[in-house]
């Protein structure tokens, strides 16, 4: 048994006082008088004893005297060593930077080998667990067999995700069973680039990192884009940016194609720690831009990038409504829209790249995506609480792409329904009763809902009701992706309500299958970079295929520097009395001291 | 159902009772309370013959079996008086009229009822002592209730926790169980306060008073028996030791502390000691045995180890409470 608070115990020189006034008050009981001013000035007449003689047995002296020691024990926090074995949790970093070469033969490799290390080191009776530190951390493997532990870590991967560190740490800490004996600890190999896990409670065990990595010598594209000249037909152009992490300037060989093909090599003189950028005319019809760095370096995740080029085809609208004309004549005026128009009596899906349903909803929602109007009462998608007439619309979000280039607030509302926010919505506008305009996304579309009816308020006839319809297109991504997707990104796909089954082409060239549930093919955390495909299989046995590029861009991966994190171990970590204290037991202590207080103060209610 | 019977009688059924009732006694005698065990049906039929003594006549109302002042119309012949115009000529003495000429009424005696009022000490010294003091008091106040109530008389009932007061009146024989339950109910508390407990006695009529207590009041008994003589009542009162008191059982160190007052008094319980306490006692009880006498007041002392029997039959009877 070791205490936390040795000091603690000189309360129990305490006792000395309580004894010392049971001698000298000795073993008077207490007894009952009916008549007690009959005995005032009698106790004068007897000779009073001698009043120093041994402690006496009393039951009340004993439970004072054992309150005081429980509570003794209680304030200096006792707690017993565990004779168990060490626990190890051992946190493998998989992060993009940890792919770096600049340690022979890689810092995950060396990662690797410095945790098997520490498994072969285990004692019979110690416990590992291994996490892969990734955008969400995994355990591997948990146990006292060593040659399991290092077969684990043997097959480990790395990741191209942002790792954190602090998520990591909070699944070591639940990893931790019981009160960890001396000796375990969190081992964390790791090349620094992680985030600082600040607001992390202080741990019960130490954490010792492995830093790994020589150099933060690395150069990458950190950007690769794809405009379009305005206009029908406009030209194509890429742009590449490729950044320098290193502290030496450096010149590089960027190639840059299209479709695969090489179009152009080109030199970039870049500073260090800076970055330079080319431009590059794409043919027309070019369906993806790449650029590869020639030479090598200490990170090749980031050495070569792909996008797709936005699609210049024409987009198909279905209006669904009653009064189509106002909404027909607003959709026409966009240009690469072809609008067609039904009634609710006779809508059925046609695959639309965008629907717009006006006072209408079916109860099976369309592939594309959504622009619900004045939905009705009872719906499938958006509850409507309420329906108030007259008021005004107040924009929550004027910097919002829904809004841009409006005024609603002067808009007055002859009808509006108060519509009850979804869980997958958020508010773009309200009125006093409640949101009035909703955007989100829902099954792997996006769905704009406006709880009115423009043109029952009239809008159609107002210059905005144009813009306000240009707004919610544009809004809306019709290819379905963003057209960067960034490692450790979920990715919801739509795909058409007719799919049966889906499968996704990794850049690795292996497959797996997708589901389409709810029309949309849902990935989750797509971790690598490259190209992916995902064919899809129609009902009618067609065959659709969407294509999408993960690249490494941006700034944080590849910048591989390594960095220590000693310095946050030690602020992180609970003070030394308290690491290794063993299961507490001030606790119990400090309830038997309650315990035998009340049963003392019972006695001396009860006897008066 | 007693319709029923009724009905089958008169068409010359023969009934066979098969549930009786039970029999209406005057003492509930299922799980009697340890204190009521002397009150057995044996004593019950000796204090039968007892009556509570009163010198002076009742003034309890019409319809006891007591003297009284008034003069109403009864068989018990008081006097002679002059016919005076408006008396009723059915009162008219014809025989002295015959021998004397003159119209002569005759008074008779009115009967009336008796109040006893009986005073008990319910505060918290009195829940003291074993046998216990109070219960030992319901017991002699059942005795004398029974006594009174057995003569038609009316028996008020005084619980007295220092200035509270909570009072009850039993009329009639069957009131005795009732009484019963009510001094069963009696809990000993608080402090004894005579003075005050008996301001409100003053608006009674007249009768009979006794005062049941250990009179262990630190005040002394002036007060208290100024408030008692001040009902113009006859009254005796009954002190009520217990062996304990009388004689305390304790030996060595002990820390007293007063039931009432929770004064604590720290004494070496030697006989010298002992006997210094005795002492005080004794004085204590003579100074209201004078007091009680010198106010025309009966006085008894009584110890709750005492038999009930030998307590109301002897102690009370000499006290004149009872004869």
């Amino acid at each position: 048994m070791s205490f936390a608070q040795p000091f603690a115990l000189l309360g129990l020189l305490a006792a000395i006082p309580i004894v010392l006034l049971y001698i000298l008050r000795g073993n008077v009981r207490r007894r009952p008088t009916t008549a007690a001013f009959l005995w005032r000035g009698i106790a004068t007449q007897v000779t009073a004893r001698n009043r120093l003689r041994p402690p006496p047995r009393s039951l009340s002296l004993l439970l004072q005297l054992l309150a005081l020691l429980g509570l003794v024990l209680a304030l200096a926090r006792p707690a017993l060593l565990q004779r168990t074995g060490r626990q190890l949790i051992l946190l493998l970093d998989a992060s993009a930077s940890m792919q770096a070469t600049d340690v022979t033969p890689s810092r995950f490799a060396q990662a690797r080998d410095q945790l098997a290390e520490v498994v072969r080191g285990m004692a019979a009776t110690d416990r590992a667990t291994i996490v892969r530190v990734g955008a969400q951390p995994t355990i591997l493997a948990a146990g006292s067999d060593r040659s399991e532990l290092e077969r684990v870590l043997a097959a480990a991967q790395p990741g191209v995700a942002p790792a954190s560190l602090r998520d990591a740490l909070v699944l070591a800490s639940r990893q931790l069973q019981g009160t960890p004996s001396e000796g375990s600890e969190i081992v964390v190999a790791t090349d620094g680039t992680l985030d600082d896990p600040n607001d992390l409670a202080p741990l019960v065990v130490p954490v010792r990192f492995i830093s790994l990595g020589r150099s933060g010598a690395n150069r990458g594209i950190s950007t690769l884009l794809v405009a379009r000249a305005p206009g029908e037909g406009g030209q194509l152009a890429a742009f590449a940016q490729v950044s320098n992490y290193g502290d030496t300037s450096q010149r590089v060989q960027v190639q840059l194609s299209a479709d695969g093909l090489p179009l152009d090599t080109r030199s970039l003189d870049l500073p260090a720690r800076g970055r330079g950028g080319l431009w590059v005319d794409l043919p027309a019809e070019t369906r993806s831009a790449g650029a590869v760095l020639l030479d090598r370096d200490a990170l090749a995740l980031d050495d070569q990038a792909e996008v797709t080029v936005g699609e210049n085809r024409r987009r198909s609208v279905l209006l669904v409504s009653r009064t189509p004309d106002a909404w027909q004549r607003a959709l026409q005026a966009i240009a690469g829209l072809d609008v067609a128009a039904t009634s609710p009596e006779a809508y059925r899906d046609q695959g639309a790249d965008i629907v717009v349903f006006d006072s209408f909803v079916p109860s099976r929602l369309p592939g594309g995506q959504l622009i619900l109007v004045n939905p009705p009462p009872g719906n499938a998608v958006v509850d409507v609480a309420a329906e108030t007439r007259g008021g005004r619309i107040r924009t929550l979000d004027a910097s919002h792409p829904l809004l841009r280039g409006l005024d609603l607030g002067a808009v007055y509302l002859v009808k509006a329904s108060v519509l009850r926010m979804p869980r997958w919505a958020s508010a773009v506008a309200e009125t006093r009763g409640g949101p009035l305009v909703l955007q989100g996304e829902l099954q792997g579309r996006r769905v704009l809902v406006y709880g009115f009816d423009p043109i029952l308020s009239g809008l159609e006839k107002l210059v905005v009701f144009p813009i306000l319809v240009a707004n919610a297109i544009d809004f809306l991504n019709v290819s379905g992706t963003d057209p960067y997707v960034s490692p450790g990104q979920n990715v919801a796909l739509p795909v058409r309500t007719d799919a049966r089954e889906a499968v996704l082409e990794r850049p690795d060239g292996t497959s797996q299958n997708v589901s389409t549930a709810e029309g949309a093919a849902r990935l989750d955390g797509v971790d690598g970079v490259g190209r992916y495909a995902l064919r899809v299989k129609l009902a009618t046995g067609e065959f659709t295929t969407r294509t999408f590029f993960v690249n490494l861009f941006g700034e944080s991966e590849p910048d591989i520097l390594p960095r220590r994190l000693t310095d946050w171990a030690a602020r992180s970590q609970l003070p030394a009395e308290q690491l290794q204290a063993g299961a507490e037991l001030w606790q119990l202590f400090a309830a038997l001291s309650l315990g035998l207080l009340t049963i003392e103060w019972l006695r001396f209610a009860r006897r008066g | 159902m007693r319709s029923l019977l009724r009905r089958g009688v008169r068409a010359g059924v023969r009934v066979v009772t098969i549930f009786r009732r039970p029999p209406r006694v005057s003492v509930p005698s299922m799980e009697r309370p340890r204190w009521q065990e002397p009150l057995n049906d044996a004593f019950l039929r000796r204090l039968e013959r007892l009556a509570v003594g009163a010198r002076d006549p009742a003034r309890g109302g019409l319809g006891g079996e007591h003297r009284s002042r008034a003069r109403a119309a009864s068989p018990d012949f008081a006097d002679y008086r002059r016919y005076q115009p408006g008396d009723d000529f059915r009162r008219v003495d014809w025989n002295a009229y015959g021998r004397l000429d003159q119209l002569y009424v005759k008074l008779t005696e009115a009967r009336e009822r008796l109040t006893l009022q009986l005073l008990i000490d319910c505060s918290a010294s009195m829940g003291a002592g074993e046998p216990n003091k109070l219960d030992f008091a319901c017991q002699v106040a059942a005795s004398l209730g029974f006594v009174t109530l057995r003569r038609y008389d009316r028996v008020l009932v005084r619980a007295l926790w220092g200035p509270r007061v909570a009072s009850r009146l039993f009329i009639g024989r069957t009131a005795y169980a009732d009484l019963l339950v009510f001094l069963d109910g009696l809990r000993p508390s608080g402090v004894s306060d005579f003075a005050t407990g008996l301001e409100d006695l003053r608006a009674e009529r007249p009768g009979r008073i006794v005062l049941i207590s250990d009179l262990l009041d630190p005040r002394g008994p002036e007060a208290a028996l100024a408030a008692l003589t001040a009902l113009r009542s006859e009254t005796t009162v009954v002190q009520v030791l217990s062996p304990q008191e009388s004689r305390p059982d304790y030996t060595g160190d002990v820390e007293l502390q007063d039931l009432e007052t929770e004064e604590t008094v720290e004494v070496g319980l030697t006989s010298q000691a002992v006997a210094t306490y005795r002492q005080r006692l004794d004085e204590w009880c003579d100074r209201w045995r004078s007091a009680c006498l010198s106010r025309g007041v009966a006085y008894a002392r009584l110890s709750s180890g005492e038999p009930l029997e030998f307590v109301v039959l002897g102690r009370l009877r000499e006290a004149g409470a009872v004869r």
